[in-house]
């Protein structure tokens, strides 16, 4: 760490941070406050987010984001020149369409929805989240970086305010590389880029050394968990994903050629047997019990495994690979309550004009361009990850629905793995399933006026 | 019973109700919690048993993948793994299985491999338990989720696959998935069901977490908030690890009171709880109170109206009681008082008998004849006033009349008596406009009452004080005409004083048999003065004196309003001095022409069915020098006139009620007669119906006065003699 923190010199536990937080608010609310009107009733504001790990790299006792939006909630009511009531919800990660759909017409209906963009960019094609036009000002704007700031602009117009993103590379176990006589592949200091060719000469070594009970790569289909992997893995032989309009296009020969990669290695032993009954957890498990050779971490987790373990792209369509990149930020739902509107905009211009909230993405990769070259040095591999960007692809698509996508998705890569469709069946059955969903998502699609 | 004693007999019924409410209420309460908490209890065993059914459920599946292991011959560990992998995937309860091998090595199904060394799970294994469920803590080893999820296990018998030997199986789900198999009744939506473990974490809650980061703890909840009766949070703990059920209140720290209940699930160290608002009790209660109190009031109403009525049933009885009594009283005081005039009478009549001859004691015994006579009359004119003022039949006139010559003559009335007995009369008369409108003779006699009274009780060398004033507030305005009469006299207790102006109590006034009178008196007065919007009031003390007060509210004459009253006066006086041969010489007031006088005696023609009353009054008229004609009906009465010679008849004596014609009908005829004296005519009603509206209906039948029987033969003969004179009488 070589930046001081933004609230304290040295690092503050969770309870001295929020009392800090709130302290400092109340200070800063004074005068604000005293020119409200003293009998006004105060705006209901709620706001939710799914239950999340965060770390932040100056202030160790931050576990769970929700910490962080808490604490941001209590300072806006502070600090905000009229009486405000900020309530934040946390939910489980299954419970999203429960606690934002499910809650629309009640008093429980979100305000501000902090997530994940590949879950909540769905919500904006509901008409319910509004444009942040008028919240973004030019700072906010030039503050954010480019790549991440057009994952939030849909038609032109931003509905999501980026906060942090978390990039998504695979490690890979230098011990059983070396048990393997895959040396040559270990490689510190650098995301390494195999070619397709590569890729099945380490895997099949892999298969063939490693001890029974250790398996060479990750893979599950289970449950919607294991899309973004095998999304990336699909690129491996070339093929675009998605053609110009975003629709899946993986019957052509470079999807399909993938995909009978992916089918072929099943019987090559280089996933755990029956994998596509595993989910993310089991793998993830078994790489860190030294079970699995290869597996997915993002900028953050890697931290877990100090230099046990080397870094790759994916495979993908050109010598660099192919990295995922998860966004992660802020929506605003209009709930026919202008006021209520207006209040939880003001919350995000809060959070995004007052440069403290913002360093608390450093932990993740940063959305604020100032916040990551305050704690550039002090993040994990930040510079490795930074380079990294030009290699990372948006695997939603920008597609109007991508939670219904990754719905469909699973099943014909669950079905693939147990050998019940061919690679061309497979094909087939995911362009037509994904491609109905994104089509039903154009149709229903409704953005706020 | 007095009124004290009323309000405390009440005040004691009230606090009987009272408590006796407070009891039934307070059992109704204690009824009512008893019955809600045995629908608590009833649930949580329902609720406890289906929890148990959903473990034995999961146990049984446990025990099938084993059977199936053998099935399928799994030959060593990975095999074995495989097995188990499949059977998550097609499990719809477990996540997740593991065999633990008898050196404490856990294998999942999905391949994950854990020494002795990295978990603890084993020792759920070697606690001597077959069954046993648990809620999953990555304490114990970290697993594949980060999920909140309960772990099943079975304890196998040394199962030998390959070259290992297991120990036990266990089966991981997710709390979230299973929470439809472990679904509970929450009391009608009232309560919130839940099980904790010994730990206190949720196995089963309202708003489950799905992640171990964010599962609730039931003892937090307990320490954020209180627990009554003494109960500490220590004692909950226990008697959850301990499997005890119990009952405890508490408030949350949100500050809901709660009442919870807590039944062990058998087999584990779960408790299951269920919390249900205090609210909910008293709202269950708050009908029957409800209920209870209108019930209560409703009985009190009735009660209260039962005794009500019973009272007043009572009361009237009392008053009918004691108004028979009283009229039976005053019926025989009547009987004695005419009794005794009549013993009188009887025995004058034989003293006369036997001294016929003896001018002189005839002279005495007539003397006393008239006097029981006269008594007799005044006692039924007052009986006949209290019946008619009682029936309201009494019918009051609105005259003028002069308010200052009706007092003297009352006064003048009683000055002989007074003289007689030695009394001194005082009079303070201060009526600066006397002519008034009213009933003359009524007021009359409501102040000869109390002035007789005053005389009869004051005793010799007494004195009587009568003092007339009166307020006028205005020209044209009704006078408040107050007459007070007080006496020196024996005076009256104050219970006396209270039934004083009562009928029937009157005569128990005892003072008055030593006097004459009726007794009725104050009633009649009294009763009268009501009637005339007036009040009559008494002030007295025993052995020192009465004073009675009349006020009456009466309108000033408007004749002799401000201005006028002298003009009038000096008319009435100038018509008062008129010369007697003027007015003999001229004809009547009215125009009509004298009855002939000439040198024959007076003609009058008597109707009369009676023939005693006809002999008598024909007998006082011819020794007064009349000449009469007695006709025996109204039939022979319309005869004998229109048989006479114009003239002939100076007046009619005309009995009311008659056979054959009634007087009224036979004055009718008469003054429909085509002769010049049918109209002039004077007649007389002679009658025993002497209410206000025989005098109207006399007068409307064409009658000049009336002449009430009993003859007053003094006034009888003094409005003969003006007739005798020429002139009207």
């Amino acid at each position: 760490m070589t930046a001081p923190p933004p609230l304290s010199g040295r690092p503050l536990s969770r309870r001295a941070f929020c009392a800090a937080a709130a302290l400092g608010a109340g200070a800063l609310a004074g005068l604000p406050a005293c020119a409200a009107p003293p009998a006004a009733a105060p705006v209901h504001l709620v706001v939710k987010l799914p239950r999340t790990g965060h770390t932040v790299v100056f202030d160790d006792s931050i576990k769970q984001m929700e910490t962080v939006v808490q604490a941001m909630a209590d300072d806006f009511q502070q600090s905000y020149g009229r009486p405000v009531e900020v309530e934040v919800v946390v939910f489980e990660q299954n419970q999203y369409d429960n606690a934002v759909v499910g809650a629309f017409d009640t008093d429980k209906a979100p305000d501000v929805l902090y997530g994940d963009y590949f879950n909540i960019s769905t919500y904006v094609r509901t008409g319910r989240v509004a444009p942040l036009d008028d919240v973004v000002t030019p700072a906010i704007r030039n503050d954010i970086f480019d790549h991440v700031w057009d994952m939030g602009v849909v038609e032109g117009r931003p509905y999501l305010l980026p906060y942090l993103t978390r990039q998504n590379v695979l490690a890979y176990n230098k011990e059983l590389f070396s048990r393997a006589g895959l040396d040559a592949f270990i490689a510190d200091g650098e995301i390494s880029a195999w070619s397709r060719d590569e890729w099945t000469r380490i895997l099949d070594a892999l298969a063939a050394e490693l001890p029974r009970g250790t398996f060479p790569l990750m893979m599950y289909a289970a449950s919607s968990q294991g899309d973004t992997h095998i999304m990336t893995l699909l690129r491996s032989a070339g093929s675009p994903f998605y053609d110009e309009t975003g629709h899946f296009v993986l019957s052509e020969p470079e999807g399909v050629a993938a995909l009978r990669w992916l089918q072929e290695g099943v019987g090559r032993g280089w996933f755990p047997p029956h994998a596509e009954n595993l989910e993310i957890e089991d793998c993830s498990s078994l790489f860190r019990a030294g079970q699995l050779a290869i597996y997915m971490v993002n900028n953050a987790s890697i931290t877990r495994y100090g230099d046990t373990v080397g870094l790759v792209n994916f495979p993908g369509p050109d010598e660099g690979g192919c990295a995922t990149s998860f966004a992660s930020g802020f929506q605003v739902f209009d709930n026919g309550d202008a006021e209520k509107l207006a209040v939880a905009k003001d919350f995000l211009r809060f959070v995004y004009e007052d440069g403290r909230w913002l360093d608390y993405a450093a932990g993740a990769l940063p959305a604020s361009r100032r916040v990551a070259e305050r704690y550039g040095a002090d993040i994990p591999s930040y510079e490795l990850f930074r380079a990294n960007a030009a290699n990372v692809w948006d695997f939603t698509g920008n597609n109007p629905d991508t939670r219904s996508v990754r719905d469909v998705f699973y099943t014909g890569i669950h079905d693939l793995l147990m050998g019940k469709l061919t690679p061309e069946a497979c094909a087939a059955y995911l362009d037509e399933q994904c491609n109905a969903r994104i089509d039903e998502g154009w149709a229903e699609s409704r953005l706020h006026e | 019973m007095n009124r004290g004693r009323y309000i405390a007999i009440v005040a004691v019924a009230a606090l009987v109700i009272a408590g006796a409410a407070g009891v039934y209420l307070a059992q109704l309460s204690a009824t009512v919690s008893g019955n809600l908490m045995t629908s608590v209890d009833e649930i949580s065993r329902h609720d406890v048993e289906s929890i148990e059914g959903a473990l034995d459920d999961a146990y049984g599946r446990l025990d099938s993948v084993i059977k199936r292991m053998d099935v399928y011959e799994v030959r060593d560990v990975h095999e074995a793994q495989e097995q188990l992998n499949l059977e998550a995937a097609s499990s719809n309860l477990f996540n997740a299985l593991y065999l633990i091998d008898d050196t404490g090595v856990l294998y999942s199904s999905s391949y994950l491999v854990m020494e002795a060394g990295e978990h603890t799970y084993d020792e759920l294994i070697v606690d001597g338990r077959d069954r046993f469920v648990t809620l999953y803590d990555d304490a114990m080893g970290r697993l594949e989720t980060t999920k909140e999820s309960l772990l099943f296990g079975v304890h196998l018998d040394d199962l030998r696959i390959g070259d290992h030997t297991f120990v036990g199986l266990l089966g991981r789900s997710d709390l979230s998935a299973i929470s439809k198999q472990l679904v509970i009744e929450s009391f009608d939506d009232q309560g919130v069901s839940s099980v904790v473990d010994a730990e206190g974490y949720y196995i089963v809650s309202a708003s489950p977490a799905t992640d171990l980061a964010g599962r609730d703890n039931f003892y937090t909840m307990l320490e954020e908030g209180s627990i009554e009766g003494g109960v500490t949070l220590e004692d909950v703990r226990r008697n959850i690890a301990e499997g005890e059920s119990f009952v405890i209140n508490c408030t949350t720290g949100a500050g809901e009171r709660l009442v919870m209940s807590f039944a062990p699930v058998e087999g584990t160290s779960w408790s299951f709880i269920m919390a249900v608002p205090t609210e909910v009790f008293n709202q269950r209660f708050a009908p029957f109170i409800a209920l209870t109190a209108g019930m209560l009031t409703a009985m009190l109403v009735v009660v209260g109206i039962m005794f009500a009525v019973i009272l007043r049933s009572v009361r009237q009885s009392m008053r009918a009681r004691a108004e028979v009594a009283a009229r039976t009283e005053f019926l025989s005081n009547m009987s004695h008082e005419i009794r005794t005039p009549l013993n009188g009478i009887i025995g004058l009549n034989h003293l006369m008998e036997r001294h016929i001859d003896d001018t002189e004691a005839m002279r005495g015994y007539v003397g006393k004849l008239g006097k029981a006579a006269q008594y007799l009359l005044s006692l039924v004119n007052d009986i006949l006033d209290v019946s008619k003022l009682q029936a309201g039949k009494v019918e009051l006139v609105h005259e003028p009349f002069d308010a200052a010559a009706l007092i003297e003559n009352v006064c003048e009335m009683q000055r002989e008596p007074m003289e007689a007995r030695g009394i001194r009369f005082e009079v303070s008369c201060d009526l600066p406009r006397p002519h008034l409108v009213g009933d003359e003779v009524r007021i009359s006699q409501v102040l000869m009452n109390i002035l007789s009274n005053a005389v009869k009780f004051t005793p010799e060398g007494g004195t009587v004080t009568l003092t007339a004033a009166e307020m006028v507030p205005g020209p044209g305005r009704t006078a408040t005409l107050t007459v007070s009469v007080e006496d020196t006299g024996c005076g009256m207790t104050p219970e006396f004083q209270r039934h004083i102006f009562d009928v029937f109590t009157q005569e128990r006034n005892h003072n008055s048999e030593s006097q004459k009178g009726t007794g009725l008196g104050m009633s009649i007065s009294y009763l009268l003065t009501r009637q005339m919007g007036g009040e009559l009031a008494v002030v007295s003390e025993l052995g020192s004196g009465s004073r009675f007060t009349v006020s009456l509210p009466l309108p000033v004459d408007g004749a002799f309003a401000e201005g006028e009253a002298s003009a009038l006066a000096a008319d009435a006086a100038a018509a008062g001095s008129a010369p007697a041969a003027d007015a003999a010489a001229s004809p009547a007031p009215d125009g009509r022409p004298a009855a002939s006088s000439g040198d024959g005696p007076v003609e009058i023609l008597v109707a009369e069915d009676n023939e005693l009353n006809a002999d008598i009054i024909a007998s006082i008229l011819t020794e007064e020098g009349f000449s009469v004609t007695v006709a025996a009906d109204g039939e022979q009465a319309v005869a004998a006139f229109e048989a006479s010679p114009p003239g002939h008849y100076a007046a009619i004596f005309m009995d009311a009620q008659m056979p054959v014609m009634d007087g009224y009908a036979a004055a009718r005829a008469i003054r429909d007669l085509p002769r010049d004296d049918a109209a002039t005519v004077r007649i007389f009603a002679c009658t025993a119906s002497t209410f206000a509206e025989d005098r109207a209906r006399a007068l409307d039948a064409g009658m000049d006065d009336f002449l009430p029987k009993p003859l007053n033969v003094g006034l009888m003969l003094q409005k003969l003699a003006g007739i005798r004179e020429g002139g009207r009488p």
